[in-house]
């Protein structure tokens, strides 16, 4: 679902004076060229994918090795090559909105938030049925053949396929993620069921033990975690192909111009800041109080997911980016142009950049300290949802600067991804 | 409303900064609005949050009597469609103490695609915690829980008539009887005010146009969302991909209901009195043409609404009504330009006003 807000012009008059006053006190910076800059975005967007892929593949070989002995010391590698295969994804993101290629694409590896069961078997607190998902308990792993209304399923063999071409988003209804990391995420962890209480996952081994199996179906299980994992190497091998030197994202991004090219870069820093990771991911599960409400609900890792997604705001403003293997990805940057228009302007942006990370760095130590996410944004827990709280408002504070660096930059009519939890001047604290 | 659906999706179009400048006509003077904002918070907005008032507290009594005597269910059931109707006559307005703590959230978290409505209540259920019934709780509460939906899924299922889901019920209808008279109270004490003092400018709003403004979004907007939400997602893609269960309030069989009144309270809004009114201020303007056509608009919406003898569950699955609503989501669709036109005649920018339809 997109959501939109715009850009508020509001902002322009008073950016406007803000730069030509800062020209007149410091001497402007040299700006680098629009097309230096784009071409650093699309050089990290190629690294940031290449790394997702590297790592997608340990994962990849860490599944294998799971269902070649399914033992809990398997178990716990492939859980945690999964949580290393999020750190670059999550710093792709901010390449997401603006890139048509992207966009379109995303919902095959990281489409949240998601019902579970239509993949496997649930807890009763789940529920039986919903208004919105007929396939809301098919359990694809039980059921060979699922009949849900008009439309009858053969899943006798699972496969790439079938995640992919016919249960991914069946009956038109988003929250069938058949694919990508939450779907493994789901088949790793299994469901959190400790609530708003501290604790994850925890999905025996055994359900993925052919001879001791617990949980029913572990062969079909086995076949669908493995069918995923490939799956999400083979998108992930796609978007490295669209941001090599002559892949069809990159072609995209210069064929719209030093404008529309540098409007990309902003509308992905601002639509992820607000509408999605402060709005959709994170407000949303302070008005609702759910466990579930939380981005990878059954790993407990939201934080870093959340970390590295302000991470990857930051990466393309600033033109650089840490690799998995440490070394640096840097060029010339946005950060750059914008403090040729107006310094104090970059300035500002790039403290609120940090000021972001250092309120996520608070969540994440927080929650490694045995208060995940779904903790702290449970009811009766002011100081927790205080913490989350800081997090909306760092992120809701740096997309004011970041309109302000569209109007600076005279890129009009850009949109944002908006959300009427965070429009609306209400107070969850105040509750 | 509302849940992650909408979340709503705001755009200011810079264009309409522009637009104005090539307006003919004199835009209507800051008296005129204030004329117009005085009316219609006296006679459309107060009322109707009082009618809710009084209508939440009489559920809240309703609910509390069924507890002590499971047989009067259909007389809780009643006071529900009571106070369904007067907040459908009033759910439009999201401005004002609706914003405040969240309550227009907290009054109806829906659409919940997620299912957190079901799946929060059955754990409230399954728990039969006494200290999950108390005032307290539900001022830090998930809004899933503490409004209409979920009030709807207790009192038209066999939920409400065991002891602990009765409980539930009666404190979830406290809670909406509660925040339905602080609502009514803060519009006398405080918006009531601040519209009377726009004049002025120097309290809440600027000038008299910025209240209007509020007033006309109101108007405006609701109908694109009513659209959208209410009739094409429950229609989806033909009678035999419909999907009735995303209708609003389906299981108190009054969806079209609820879109009626909606647009009823639309019109009246439009209408105003017989001196001061939106559509007389665009006829002034040299618009009537434009002015019948939306009023004609919510005359033959009413119409074909009221012809339809299903409920909108069944209505959306057989493929004449389909047909018959499919038509209603286009007239709806033209009333929609038809009101941006006259806001833009007016002289108004609505600014936080159009959604994405995807």
């Amino acid at each position: 679902m997109k959501f939109r807000a715009t850009v508020l012009s509001l902002a322009i008059g008073s950016a406007l004076l803000t730069g030509c006053a800062d020209q007149m006190q410091k001497e402007p910076a040299a700006a680098p060229t629009a097309d230096a800059v784009l071409g650093t975005y699309a050089d990290i967007a190629l690294a940031t994918y290449e790394d997702s892929l590297t790592t997608a593949k340990a994962l990849q070989a860490s599944v294998n090795t799971l269902l070649a002995n399914p033992t809990e010391a398997n178990l716990a590698a492939a859980k945690a090559a999964w949580k290393a295969a999020r750190v670059p994804y999550q710093q792709s993101e901010a390449y997401r909105f603006g890139n048509a290629i992207v966009d379109d694409w995303e919902g095959r590896v990281n489409a949240w938030p998601l019902d579970e069961g239509l993949i496997d078997y649930v807890d009763s607190g789940y529920g039986s049925e919903s208004d919105e998902n007929p396939f809301y308990t098919a359990n694809i792993v039980a059921n060979k053949t699922v009949k849900v209304g008009g439309i009858t399923v053969d899943a006798s063999t699972i496969n790439k396929k079938l995640l992919a071409e016919t249960l991914h988003e069946i009956d038109d209804v988003e929250a069938n993620v058949a694919t990508g990391y939450h779907a493994i995420e789901f088949l790793l962890w299994g469901q959190d069921l400790n609530g708003t209480n501290p604790g994850a996952g925890n999905r025996p081994v055994t359900d993925f033990d052919l001879n001791n199996c617990t949980g029913g179906n572990c062969d079909r299980r086995r076949d669908y975690l493995s069918a995923a994992t490939d799956l999400l190497v083979d998108d992930l091998e796609e978007m490295v192909g669209n941001w090599a030197v002559d892949g069809a994202a990159r072609a995209d991004l210069m064929a719209k111009g030093p404008q529309g090219g540098l409007s990309t870069i902003l509308t992905g820093m601002g639509s992820l800041s607000y509408g999605e990771l402060a709005g959709e991911r994170t407000k949303l599960g302070l008005m609702l109080h759910d466990p579930e409400e939380e981005h990878d609900c059954f790993s407990d890792n939201t934080h870093w997911s959340h970390y590295y997604d302000a991470k990857g705001i930051q990466n393309v403003y600033l033109g650089q980016y840490t690799r998995v293997d440490g070394s640096v990805v840097k060029g010339a940057s946005l950060s750059q142009l914008v403090s040729a228009a107006a310094p104090a302007l970059d300035e500002e942006l790039r403290a609120k950049l940090d000021n972001t990370e250092k309120a996520m760095k608070v969540m994440a130590d927080t929650a490694e300290a045995g208060n995940p996410f779904d903790v702290l944004i449970g009811a009766n827990n002011p100081e927790g949802n205080q913490i989350v709280q800081h997090a909306v408002d760092a992120l809701t504070d740096q997309t004011e600067s970041i309109e302000q660096a569209i109007a600076v930059l005279n890129l009009d009519g850009i949109e944002l991804e908006g959300s009427d939890s965070l429009d609306n001047p209400t107070s969850v604290l105040a509750e | 409303m509302f849940s992650r659906y909408s979340l709503l999706p705001v755009l200011i179009p810079v264009a309409t900064l522009f637009l104005a400048g090539g307006v003919a006509h004199a835009s209507p003077s800051d008296a005129q609005w204030q004329a117009i904002n005085v009316q219609l918070t006296r006679d459309h907005i107060l009322p109707r949050y009082q009618t809710l008032a009084s209508s939440s507290a009489e559920l809240a009594n309703a609910t509390d009597v069924l507890c002590q005597q499971p047989e009067q269910l259909t007389a809780a059931q009643t006071a529900f469609h009571k106070t369904m109707d007067a907040w459908q006559g009033i759910q439009h307005v999201q401005f004002g103490p609706i914003e405040f703590l969240m309550r227009n959230f907290s009054m109806q978290f829906w659409p919940d695609k997620k299912n957190l409505t079901s799946k929060q209540l059955n754990e409230l259920l399954s728990q039969k915690d006494t200290a999950s019934l108390t005032p307290e709780y539900f001022r830090g509460a998930s809004i899933a829980v503490k409004g209409l939906p979920a009030l709807e899924r207790l009192l038209f299922s066999d939920k409400a008539q065991t002891p602990y889901g009765c409980q539930l019920t009666a404190a979830i209808a406290g809670n909406v009887a509660t925040m339905s008279r602080e609502i009514a109270q803060e519009w006398e004490s405080q918006q009531l005010p601040r519209i009377d003092a726009a004049p002025g400018g120097e309290d809440y709003y600027e000038d008299s146009t910025e209240a209007a403004t509020e007033l006309m979004k109101a108007l405006v907007e609701p109908v694109e969302v009513v659209r959208d939400l209410k009739l094409l997602r429950p229609l989806h893609k033909g009678a035999n991909k419909a999907k009735p269960r995303r209708a609003e309030s389906w299981r108190s069989e009054r969806s079209l209901r609820n879109i009626q009144l909606n647009l009823a309270a639309l019109a009246e809004l439009y209408r105003g009195n017989s001196t001061t009114s939106v559509k007389a201020l665009l006829i002034a303007e040299g618009e009537s043409e434009l002015a019948n056509q939306i009023d004609t608009h919510f005359q033959q919406l009413d119409r074909t609404l009221s012809s339809i003898d299903k409920t909108l569950y069944q209505a959306v699955k057989n493929p004449a009504d389909h047909a018959t609503l499919k038509q209603v989501s286009g007239q709806m669709k033209a009333l929609h330009s038809q009101l941006e036109e006259a806001m833009q005649k007016l002289n108004i920018q609505l600014g936080f006003n159009s959604r994405d339809g995807d």
